[in-house]
């Protein structure tokens, strides 16, 4: 499955959920290394649209994820910090993948790139929930 | 009723939309196949959704899965736990031989990975 590196606004907003344990996170950037021969950790990312705060599009982007039905723990950072730390994003070369959907570049399969990644979320519960 | 394979995953994961994958890495004992309806799992989070295998690509080492996320909820440990020890216990090794073990530690907490396809 080809992918290719895309252009993404550094004040887009960027989630992803659990797992956070470096070692399950490698596990999976191994499969996506296997499937594209890229090690590719997936976001949901997007700009604010006119008249959303962070939140507000963060809830957006957990909606377009399907898990508007439970509490799940948020984390949230933006495109910039993804970029500075030296990842780009990258789409399937099919599509039908979600618009809002991207496939980070962590460079290696290797603790260290996961950790880097990692380090750029912060743990952010759902806006408007107690958790 | 047979209870579903029960098959870690990432829940960021998305492909050909509402779909997902999953390493075949793992696999040895536990067998799945085309059109099966499974359970994928996160532990850390605590979350399972529905899902059916649709593709199985054993050249790219994964397998494919549409998902009902209509059906996303927290699981029980205790249902998963139990659920987990009923694939355990009685597991297609190959064609048509099966065999009984206890749950290991990797069966304790979340459920069985996937170790099979068919």
């Amino acid at each position: 499955m080809p992918s290719y590196r895309v252009d993404v606004p550094p004040e887009a907003h960027v989630i992803r959920f659990r797992p956070t344990d470096p070692n399950a996170v490698l596990g999976h950037a191994i499969t996506a290394y296997n499937r594209t021969g890229i090690p590719g950790l997936s976001v949901f990312a997007d700009i604010a649209h006119d008249g959303e705060d962070q939140a507000a599009t963060v809830n957006r982007l957990v909606a377009t994820a399907n898990f508007t039905s439970i509490n799940a723990r948020v984390f949230v950072t933006t495109a910039s910090a993804i970029l500075e730390k030296g990842f780009c994003f990258t789409k399937d070369d099919v599509d039908d993948e979600h618009s809002e959907h991207y496939s980070v570049d962590i460079g290696k399969a290797d603790l260290d790139s996961v950790v880097r990644f990692l380090d750029v979320f912060e743990d952010r519960r759902r806006h408007g929930s107690e958790g | 009723m047979a209870r579903k394979v029960r098959i870690e995953f990432d829940p960021n994961v998305r492909v050909y939309g509402n779909g997902t994958y999953a390493s075949l890495n793992a696999v040895v004992d536990v067998t799945v196949h085309r059109g099966e309806r499974v359970v994928l799992f996160e532990s850390e989070e605590g979350i399972e959704v529905d899902a059916e295998v649709t593709t199985i690509d054993r050249a790219a080492n994964v397998v494919y899965f549409s998902v009902v996320w209509d059906s996303l909820r927290r699981f029980d440990v205790q249902t998963a736990e139990a659920s987990s020890a009923l694939v355990a216990s009685t597991i297609t090794i190959g064609q048509n031989v099966q065999r009984s073990f206890a749950p290991t530690a990797a069966f304790a907490f979340g459920g069985a990975k996937l170790v099979g396809v068919r």
